[in-house]
């Protein structure tokens, strides 16, 4: 191999070698999960506020995975697919589920009990709830990090609608807590929901963008 | 310059770096974890002791090497090509050699396995002052339970109350029974020089000895999935290690706001097989 040729080969390596990388950072860079930062306002007392307006659904019906369970948001009139959210550090967020699954129950019966939210207690069709029966969850909304715990309670023949047709049955969850100094904290559901994989904690429990994601605290 | 100064001045060189060295580690670098517990202090005085004769070695290592490769590389510098020879049939110097080698290596272990077989057992947790006492017969039981992504923990001897964040005592034996209800976790608690395997179906203990108040900032140590990263107790959510009445304090409120709560729980066993087994719902 001539000298002239060497020295091309070794250009040409460099340069792919080099393109690669500024593509590797650049997809690296740019990657942002759907990023939803809802309303917030200030009341007259200088508290500011939130209201995550969510669902949960036993199949999200669209995409690759369109049978996974999945947490959808309420942005701009619209429901997304969004498990990425921006809130007000030192605020109240204020948090209404629409929950329209069926019931799984928990593998730890401890997290059938309401923590960490104002008062210590959620509402659930209006009701005050403070602990359930470990079996009836379909999901729950947690952030570890917060102390949050928040079953959702499965939906039964006990609730009015055609089971079979789950759009029309639902339980409305309701409940606030209070966010600490800027943090990126994660939050997930507790039950094992993941229908089809191993002890129900795979593909929706394991991705982003189902029953689990970030609570971004600015 | 003959031959035996080429060992004195760096071996002086040596002797005066690796006394700045030794006396950092001792007086002035924190060693982590710390002197939380017997098991951490023990912990810490060993990555001292090793940092010590690594640092020498390695610093002995370094100045001989610079030494010479600028003494003998210089530009008109006579080299005695028998040097090399001379030193390989040197009886002292090779003996020399070997024997610290020997040393080393035979004192790396020995001092391994003694400190391996301090952390094992209640009576070597246990301080000797404490001993006389009976301390080691009367552990505070904490179960750790591991699940994705979160630990939690239930203390059997006071109704079995389970929560969030991990409360411990000073001056008294803590025994961990450590279990998953899922996937392999590691219950790593940094300030308490702990950390123990959370596997489904066994129960791995461990006990440490706080001998003064401290935060625990606990972390899974097992890569244990999507927010592995984020299955910690830190920050507000720490854990503690409180004087024995604060502690007692912690426990009356604890009973009181928890211990209602419990009776929901299941009977506490060392090991849990929580439904569903296998899939989903």
């Amino acid at each position: 191999m001539t000298v002239g040729r060497k020295l091309f080969m070794v250009g040409a390596g460099l340069l792919i070698g080099i393109v690669a990388l500024v593509l590797y950072v650049t997809i690296w860079l740019s990657y942002n999960p759907e990023n939803i930062t809802p309303p917030s306002s200030t009341n007259s007392s200088g508290q500011v506020s939130t209201h995550l307006f969510l669902a949960t659904t036993g199949s999200i019906n669209f995409g690759t995975h369109d049978n996974w369970v999945a947490y959808l948001i309420r942005h701009d009139d619209k429901w997304v697919s969004s498990t990425v959210w921006t809130v007000p550090a030192h605020s109240l967020i204020h948090v209404t589920i629409w929950e329209y699954d069926s019931q799984t129950g928990l593998r730890n019966p401890f997290l059938s009990m309401v923590r960490g939210t104002v008062g210590g207690v959620a509402y659930e069709n209006g009701k005050a709830v403070r602990y359930m029966n470990p079996n009836f969850p379909a999901h729950t909304f947690s952030v570890p990090e917060l102390g949050l715990n928040v079953p959702l309670e499965g939906i039964t023949q006990s609730y009015p609608g055609d089971l079979t047709n789950p759009h029309n049955t639902h339980v409305t969850i309701n409940f606030s807590f209070k966010t600490g100094a800027p943090a990126t904290l994660h939050w997930q559901c507790m039950v094992p929901c993941a229908a089809g994989y191993l002890f129900g904690w795979g593909g929706p429990m394991q991705t982003i963008g189902y029953m689990d994601g970030y609570l971004r605290v600015v | 310059m003959t031959n035996r100064r080429h060992l004195v001045i760096p071996g002086i060189i040596v002797a005066v770096l690796s006394v700045i060295w030794d006396l950092m580690v001792a007086l002035v670098l924190n060693i982590p974890p710390g002197y939380a517990t017997t098991t951490a202090a023990d912990q810490t005085v060993t990555s001292q002791v090793f940092a010590i004769i690594a640092g020498d070695v390695g610093m002995a290592v370094v100045v001989f090497g610079l030494y010479f490769a600028i003494q003998f590389s210089r530009r008109g510098s006579v080299v005695d090509y028998g040097v090399a020879s001379r030193a390989r049939s040197n009886v002292p110097l090779q003996a020399a050699w070997i024997g610290s080698s020997f040393v080393l290596v035979m004192f790396a272990a020995g001092f391994g396995v003694v400190e391996l077989e301090g952390q094992t057992a209640p009576s070597l947790v246990v301080p000797a002052s404490a001993l006389a006492a009976g301390a080691q017969h009367d552990p505070l039981i904490v179960q750790v339970i591991g699940q994705q992504w979160q630990f939690t923990y239930r203390y059997p001897q006071y109704g079995g109350f389970e929560t969030q964040q991990l409360r411990i005592p000073t001056d008294r034996l803590v025994q961990f029974d450590v279990t998953s209800i899922d996937v392999t976790h590691s219950f790593w608690a940094y300030q308490l020089g702990i950390k123990l395997d959370a596997n489904q179906g066994s129960n791995n203990v461990g006990y440490v000895y706080v001998t003064k108040p401290t935060l625990i900032n606990v972390r899974c140590g097992e890569l244990c999935g999507l927010f592995h990263g984020y299955m910690t107790n830190v920050g507000d959510q720490a854990g503690q290690a409180l004087s024995p009445s604060d502690f007692s304090s912690w426990l009356s409120y604890a009973e009181a706001t928890y211990g209602p709560e419990a009776k929901n729980l299941p009977r506490f066993a060392l090991v849990y097989y929580p439904q569903p087994l296998i899939f989903g719902s």
